[in-house]
């Protein structure tokens, strides 16, 4: 969030305030939390307004160091009514089944489309329409895309399900990394072709944003196989090691060199882990 | 053919197979029977590959048994979520494109277009033997597959199994409730203390009981004994 904001109020300062609102206003869709903070007999409105509250400090200094008086004004009226309105509209209820045509072996994308696909939608189509006024709020929200994709590779599948596929580790990783590029690129090719017509000097940078969402979501992707485990909800692990590697394209020493190094290596484990769990044991087979 | 031989498995140091033979005969049903913790689902993990055994050998027609014959069922089979039944089973297809998901539905009446999770535990179950139907392999393993079944779907479940026998299909399940096997099984296998400690053809079914009921009655004996020490 903070360097999503810091990154945005230095390619422009009056991206502090949109930014900060479109950051909250996705942590908001995508929340589920609200019955479960019910059940722990916490109010979830006095909850979220004291969470939004804290996340928005780093884009409200940014906004008063702007000397943007009206936005430092709005913000606390946006985070209370955002705070006061129903959490969770981008994620799936149990009930929606609706479906779409994707490969078999692309359920990642299939799941993740049913649970944060309304959330993405939104993001897509605010970043759409705002980008028009402000650029570079369109990187903005492509990262915020990317960081939803990285959900899609949490949930370990059923084993089966991969040696059903019949491809050694390394093909089966292969497919999956030629899958992230066939599905990444399409969704947001519209959003940095709109980023490159509005800003032409800054086509580097479009092409760059592609470069890094590709990298930190295949780092997601490696990081779920290094630790595969049937049936296990890697969240916490994938998210972490996806931010470090999205970080790794931020360093001011040799951009990109230790997000490149981590997805090398991530491969290389996941390669092991897929073997050690499909194969090892395989002690009567051919 | 499926012959285990010598077959010594441990798990933590503790022996948990030991000097296990046991022929199963091919386009039979074959049912496991042993108390909670003899050995059943780690024999099943052994035959798919999913565990390790110190020593024995394990054929299938005279040659080593090959991944690719066998359909594993688990008693909890995992399900990924927000994926419907349908897009469940299309996975497996992928190893058999000729399988007709609506036409076995129709046995099944399972509503493939809704989300797994709206599914009760018999439906997932179904919907897991579905999978293992699909790619259509010779053997096929069930641990504990009446486990919160419904009498209707008990019923249809061991017709289904009885058909694939007849066509060709080696099946073995476990359970730990006799009359589940005895309703359904060609040959029952009594497993206890790591090793097959009988083994059962249908006109012996009726000799279980109180073969079980010895065994107990041993071991009640033998722990009396050891208390007593």
């Amino acid at each position: 969030m903070l360097l999503v904001v810091i990154g945005g109020s230095m390619l422009d300062p009056l991206s502090s305030f949109p930014m900060t609102v479109l950051v909250i206003s996705v942590i908001h869709i995508s929340r589920d939390d609200s019955g479960f903070l019910k059940d722990l007999q916490f109010s979830p409105r006095l909850l979220y307004l004291a969470e939004y509250a804290l996340i928005s400090l780093p884009g409200l200094a940014l906004i008063l160091l702007n000397r943007q008086w009206y936005f430092a004004g709005f913000l606390p009226v946006f985070i209370l009514l955002v705070s006061m309105s129903p959490s969770g509209l981008g994620v799936h209820k149990s009930s929606s089944s609706f479906s779409f045509h994707l490969s078999p072996t692309a359920y990642e994308w299939t799941s993740g489309i049913r649970k944060w696909g309304m959330g993405m939608l939104f993001i897509y189509l605010i970043t759409f329409i705002v980008g028009f006024f402000i650029p570079e709020l369109i990187i903005a929200g492509l990262l915020i895309l990317t960081s939803y994709l990285c959900y899609f590779y949490t949930e370990c599948e059923p084993a089966v399900w991969i040696k059903i596929q019949n491809r050694t580790p390394a093909t089966f990783l292969n497919h999956k990394l030629l899958q992230i590029l066939s599905y990444y690129i399409p969704l947001v090719l519209p959003l940095i072709i709109q980023f490159t017509i509005l800003k032409p000097g800054w086509i580097l940078i479009g092409a760059v944003s592609l470069i890094v969402g590709s990298s930190t979501i295949f780092t997601a992707m490696l990081a779920k196989y290094s630790l595969y485990d049937e049936g296990r909800n890697l969240q916490l692990p994938v998210a972490v090691i996806a931010g470090l590697g999205f970080a790794g394209w931020i360093l001011p020493l040799i951009p990109g060199i230790l997000s490149i190094l981590l997805v090398i290596s991530l491969y290389y484990r996941a390669n092991l882990k897929l073997n050690r769990y499909l194969y090892a044991y395989s002690q009567f087979y051919s | 053919m499926l012959i285990l031989n010598s077959i010594h498995s441990s798990y933590d140091g503790k022996t948990v197979l030991e000097d296990l033979n046991l022929s199963l005969d091919a386009c039979q049903l074959h049912g496991l029977m042993g108390s909670n913790g003899a050995g059943k689902t780690t024999l099943l993990n052994i035959l798919y590959g999913r565990k390790s055994i110190d020593s024995g050998t394990v054929t299938w027609n005279q040659e080593s048994l090959s991944n690719e014959k066998i359909g594993y069922l688990k008693t909890d089979p995992y399900f990924y979520s927000s994926i419907t039944g349908r897009e469940y089973l299309e996975i497996f297809r992928l190893k058999n494109p000729d399988f007709d998901i609506d036409k076995w539905n129709t046995i099944f009446e399972l509503p493939l277009d809704e989300l797994v999770e709206t599914y009760s535990s018999g439906m997932k179950k179904k919907l897991a033997l579905l999978g293992i139907l699909c790619p259509d392999r010779e053997i096929m393993m069930l641990d504990e597959p009446f486990n919160n079944l419904d009498m209707e779907t008990n019923q249809l479940l061991g017709n289904i199994l009885k058909e694939l026998t007849g066509k060709g299909k080696t099946i073995i399940l476990t359970s730990h409730v006799l009359e589940s096997l005895t309703r359904w099984c060609d040959h029952i296998h009594v497993l206890g203390s790591g090793r097959i400690l009988r083994s059962f053809a249908k006109g012996e079914f009726n000799e279980i009981e109180s073969f079980l009921f010895d065994q107990k009655n041993k071991l009640l004996i033998e722990n009396v004994k050891e208390l007593l020490k």
